[in-house]
């Protein structure tokens, strides 16, 4: 066993430069220079490693654009013309150099490699190189992953769905290329941002690499160091870049390109020799470039520059191969002493390094490969996959954001030469997610411009332009690659908005940006998963739905919301029966909306005492759903609704072993501040118990999760929050005009609150509110409806306060009149203390009425202040009268709020996003279950 | 092809630029615009943040008329921030326009604590996790290298 080992990392990437809409380009040159100098050598190098059965193992990122640029059929052609161009400067060269002892023989030698590299790229790789890297992955010494499908920066996007898209769209890409998903992945910039191993995992990846710092600052501090890997708590691993190897091949003083023998990047006869005779060989014929003929070597600080000689530089390179070497065996002997396992040094490059701007680098990783494998033993090379099949024990951490440029963290992407992309891109990344959400199912024209729409995004969303930027090099074109996506984005988006399509502009933008044909718009929706089980429609299920209550009886939100899920799934192709108390007029069993509703009978539900009925309606649930079984089969799982029917989800899952899911939607001790009574904490118990008992506990806010995670004391892991969601038809039944948000500016200046009558609904705040309105806004009304215990104080109180015109209590009302109460309202607002979600707030949203509401628990969720409606801190009547007061005076933005408010709820809040959400959890807890069942057969 | 010059969204966003930078940049529509009327001057609000809870006031921006970004600088590592963009009223109420969203900057040292190992094949379930007792004494940390000298890959 050797003492340690070394993985050494190339990561390849160029941006995607390809303009077919010209004959030429200069900036297809970056591409066209790598190859030549930097892909093509190294491909060469490994083949030598092979042919000579060198024990050597390398790992390789393939950027997605990179490989692309391989592929396509242009950027062959074009690359072939540049490769026999730089031919003919080579012979040119050599004629003009004839005599000169020491030029003469560069120039030689130049042509030579050139010729060579275009026999080897016609002959032996067909233009095309990903043949190139497929063999040697085919090989067993090459591990190639590949990173972000454009390059895009990942800790400055905003949105989980745009970091999605690049991971998920890149790992398909590379799927198709190779056959198999990558098992690592280099993230741009090794740009880390807490959140990222999650949608690593996703996509089944198994390990991605961090800079030093981005390792060694994890909590806790990992025991080894960068010298062996981490695991994220999902258990994805992570790679620390070790400095010492990256400073001796990196740094430009002391790194190895440095030396004084090795060839000089900055002395090329592109600047050096006459305009005239360089003319047939420069873009445009006058544009001074790179042509990589290079007579000098480095020599020394000062401008003076001797001949380059091949000899003696490649003798260094194995000078510095040898020195590489003995620092390494030096690291792994040193660390090895304190640790369990053999160290790993990790030396991740970017792969243009080697060839282009430090010439000699192929050759040193040549001679670097071939010194590991027949000079010792102490170390070997190894790739990230085959250390962690060696030594799968991680130690879990936590990582902070970090990343490999200067400084350490986004400076170099985020400074105030670039950051105004920002506001461009963030924008389209958030379009784009509601334009997959809004379109689910495209098809035709449509899907074309939506996928189009997708790539120009990603395309802006290459690193390398806001890098460009910075570093000052190419600014002008990275500004006009940035503002032709963005503007072909925006355009785009326009024309799906307005359904005005216009084909003959998407043909040219499809031919223009022709990366990733394959792609699918929907990557970037919000509510799909693309993990192990959940990809596409999955198999159908049976449900059993256990809930107290179910329409047309509804005591609360509870039969409201067991009601719209229920029929939600049923319309995704789940079997759902849902078990409930019986209502007069409602036959024990019928088929409503698809769902399957089963009702207990009146008679097994006879008790006086409120425990004793709970008893008995779980005793009948239990008979029911044994009945229910031997009808209709054995269902998947029990999901229980609150802890009224724990009992019986406890006892389901106790006797047939089906997976449990519970939704608390509130609880007694929330609802009563704290735990005062008896029957309170036998309640509070039974919450207790269906929890702990529950595989899986859903709650529909983050509010809601806290309180139920902290109450009952469980794993954050098990509680998953799916908000409710709000069906728009529900709000139009019994209305005279379609909802609109243009329709505000007609209306009187109706305030409008629905909800009980209690104090922690916050209907006093609003009536001390109101009296400073009725002093600015004229002819202002509120509607109060609802009753409850605190109705006879609050209009007590709009009298005292001198407001008993202006209130109106217009007492319990149904659905309809809820509906036509909201037709008639400019402004709906809640103003609770306490509320664990706050449904009504979203019915107003969709009902298309600007909301205000107090911020607190569930309801503060649901609105963005400012944007989609107003956040007031409860129990601050000033304040919300200030707010009320500006959308009641101000119907522009109250039409902008209310617009923005009612894209919310179509994209987020709709029962189908939904259901999908909750079956994730169903499917999770399937899984987890069965897992279960297979670790007990063991023992 | 040019970019548009706003959007007519309202957004104000935060982003972390390196642990003691923080960035945010704004934009109002044209409904809040004509709500604030002529000459109202903005302000920016920088609040220390945690739990989702909005904390104490740390600095307050008069902003410069179009402005719309800002820098916060020597603002603390490990800390979770987040702006207010917002106007006072006549009674001297501070009335937020916008809130953005929450943003932790990076630590910068090395965190003590409890080393927890764990089996990548069966890490998903959670269920090998071996405690730190068994692991050896010696805990030493592996911070030798100080980073930030080590980042200039240029």
């Amino acid at each position: 066993m050797p003492a340690g080992y070394l993985a050494l990392v190339l990561h390849a990437h160029l941006p995607f430069v390809r303009h077919p809409e010209m004959p030429e380009c200069l900036e297809e040159r970056w591409y066209f220079e790598a190859m030549t100098e930097c892909y093509i050598p190294l491909v060469e190098v490994l083949q030598g490693l092979l042919r000579d059965e060198v024990a050597f193992q390398l790992t390789i990122s393939l950027s997605p654009p990179l490989l692309s640029m391989f592929a396509d059929s242009l950027l062959q052609q074009r690359y072939l013309s540049h490769l026999e161009a730089m031919i003919q400067l080579g012979e040119a060269e050599c004629r003009r150099t004839a005599g000169d002892a020491d030029l003469h023989p560069l120039a030689l030698m130049y042509l030579d490699r050139l010729k060579d590299v275009w026999r080897a790229y016609t002959e032996k790789y067909a233009c095309n190189l990903v043949g190139a890297f497929r063999a040697l992955q085919a090989s067993g010494k090459v591990e190639l992953i590949t990173t972000c499908a454009t390059h895009g920066y990942l800790p400055l996007m905003r949105t989980r769905e745009a970091r999605r898209a690049q991971i998920g769209v890149a790992v398909e890409f590379f799927a198709r290329h190779f056959g198999r998903p990558p098992a690592g992945f280099w993230l741009p910039e090794c740009g880390y941002t807490p959140g990222v191993e999650e949608l690593l995992k996703e996509f089944g990846i198994r390990y991605f690499f961090v800079e030093t710092h981005g390792l060694l600052h994890a909590d806790p501090a990992p025991r080894y160091g960068v010298f062996a890997p981490a695991g994220c708590t999902n258990g994805v691993a992570v790679f620390g870049r070790d400095p010492e190897s990256s400073r001796q091949v990196w740094d430009r003083q002391t790194g190895y390109p440095g030396d004084y023998f090795y060839r000089e990047f900055y002395r090329d006869i592109g600047y050096d020799l006459e305009l005239d005779y360089l003319r047939p060989y420069l873009p445009a014929g006058n544009i001074r470039v790179d042509t990589g003929f290079k007579y000098y070597r480095i020599t020394g600080p000062g401008p003076h520059k001797e001949p380059y000689h091949p000899r003696l530089a490649r003798e260094r390179a194995a000078e510095h191969a040898a020195h590489f070497l003995f620092h390494r065996q030096q690291q792994v002997l040193y660390h090895g002493k304190k640790m369990d396992r053999p160290p790993l040094v990790v030396a991740p490059y970017d792969a243009e390094l080697f060839g282009h701007w430090w010439y000699e680098g192929p050759q040193w990783i040549d001679f670097l490969c071939r010194k590991i494998s027949f000079d010792q033993d102490i170390i070997h090379m190894i790739t990230p996959g085959q250390y962690l099949s060696l030594y799968p024990g991680l130690q879990i951490v936590d990582l902070p954001m970090s990343s490999w440029g200067e400084g350490g963290y986004n400076r170099v992407w985020l400074n105030p030469s670039n950051d105004w992309i920002y506001r461009h891109l963030h924008r389209a990344e958030t379009a784009m997610a509601d334009l997959a959400d809004l379109h689910p199912e495209a098809l035709g024209l449509k899907r074309r411009a939506l996928n189009q729409a997708a790539r120009e995004l990603l395309l802006a969303q290459s690193s390398d332009w806001a890098f460009i930027i910075r570093t000052e090099t190419a600014v002008e074109y990275a500004r006009k690659r940035i503002t032709e996506h963005i503007g072909r984005f925006n355009l785009l988006v326009e024309q799906l908005e307005n359904d005005c399509i216009n084909e003959k502009t998407l043909q040219e933008m499809e031919y223009r940006a022709n990366i990733f044909p394959e792609l699918d718009y929907r990557i970037y929706s919000r509510h799909r998963r693309y993990n192990a089980g959940c990809v596409g429609p999955g198999r159908p299920l049976r449900i059993l739905m256990l809930s107290w209550e179910y329409p047309p009886a509804t005591v609360g939100g509870l039969s409201r919301h067991v009601y719209d899920l229920s029929r939600a799934l049923a319309r995704l192709g789940d079997e759902v029966h849902v078990i409930t108390c019986p209502v007069a007029g409602e036959e024990p069993y019928c088929l409503h909306q698809g769902v399957h509703v089963h009702r207990l009978l009146p008679e097994q539900l006879g008790a006086r005492d409120f425990l004793t009925w709970v008893g008995q309606l779980n005793q009948g649930m239990i008979e029911l759903t044994h009945k229910v079984i031997d009808t209709w089969g054995v269902p998947d799982l029990v999901h229980a609704h609150d802890w009224m029917v724990g009992e019986a989800g406890e006892r389901l899952r106790e006797d047939h072993r089906f997976p449990l899911v519970a939704t608390i939607h509130a609880t007694e001790c929330g609802r009563n501040r704290g735990i005062h009574t008896d029957l309170q904490r036998r309640i509070h118990e039974r919450e207790y118990q269906l929890t702990r008992k529950a595989a899986m506990v859903i709650c529909c806010s983050n509010y809601m999760a806290e309180e139920v995670t902290r109450l009952f004391d469980l794993n954050a892991e098990k509680v998953r929050v799916i908000p409710n969601g709000v069906d728009p038809a529900n709000l139009t039944v019994g209305r005279v005009t379609e909802p609109d948000c243009g329709h505000l500016y007609g209306l009187d200046p109706n305030i409008v609150f629905l909800g009980r009558l209690v104090p922690e609904k916050g209907v006093q705040v609003l009536l001390e509110a109101l009296v400073s309105i009725s002093e600015r806004v004229r002819g202002v009304r509120l509607l109060v409806a609802g009753r409850g215990p605190y109705e006879e104080y609050l209009k007590g109180l709009a009298a005292d306060l001198g407001l008993s015109s202006k209130v109106q209590f217009t007492g319990f009302v149904d659905d309809l009149g809820r509906n036509r109460l909201l037709e008639t309202a400019r402004v709906a607002v809640f103003p609770s203390l306490y509320e664990p979600f706050g449904i009504v707030a979203l019915e107003a949203m969709a009902a298309r009425v600007p909301v205000v509401v107090a911020d607190t628990g569930g309801l503060g969720e649901i609105v963005e202040h400012g944007v989609d409606g107003y956040k007031v801190p409860p129990g601050r009547p000033e304040m919300l009268a200030h707010y009320i007061i500006k959308l009641l005076s101000c119907p522009e933005l109250a039409v902008e709020m209310c617009r923005r408010a009612w894209r919310k709820v179509i994209t987020i809040y709709d029962w189908q996003y939904i259901a999908e959400q909750t079956r994730q959890v169903y499917y999770h807890v399937i899984a987890a279950g069965r897992e279960a069942r297979v670790i007990t057969g063991n023992f | 092809m040019e970019l548009p010059r706003h959007y007519n969204e309202n957004r104000l966003i935060l982003l972390v630029q390196e642990p003691t930078v923080i960035f945010g940049y704004w934009e109002l529509t044209r409904g809040v615009w004509h709500s604030l009327g002529e000459g109202c001057t903005l302000f920016l609000r920088l609040y220390a943040t945690g739990l989702n809870q909005v904390g104490a006031v740390l600095r307050e921006v008069s902003l410069p008329p179009f402005t719309s970004d800002w820098y916060f600088r020597d603002v603390f590592p490990d800390h979770a921030y987040q702006i207010e963009l917002g106007y006072y009223g006549p009674e001297g109420e501070f009335y937020p326009l916008l809130r953005s969203n929450q943003v932790i900057t990076p630590r910068v040292r090395a965190v003590e604590g409890v080393a927890r190992f764990l089996t990548v094949e069966t890490a998903t379930r959670g269920d090998t996790a071996q405690d730190a007792a068994a692991i050896p004494e010696n805990y030493i940390f592996w911070g030798v290298y100080s980073s930030l000298d080590l980042m200039n890959k240029c």
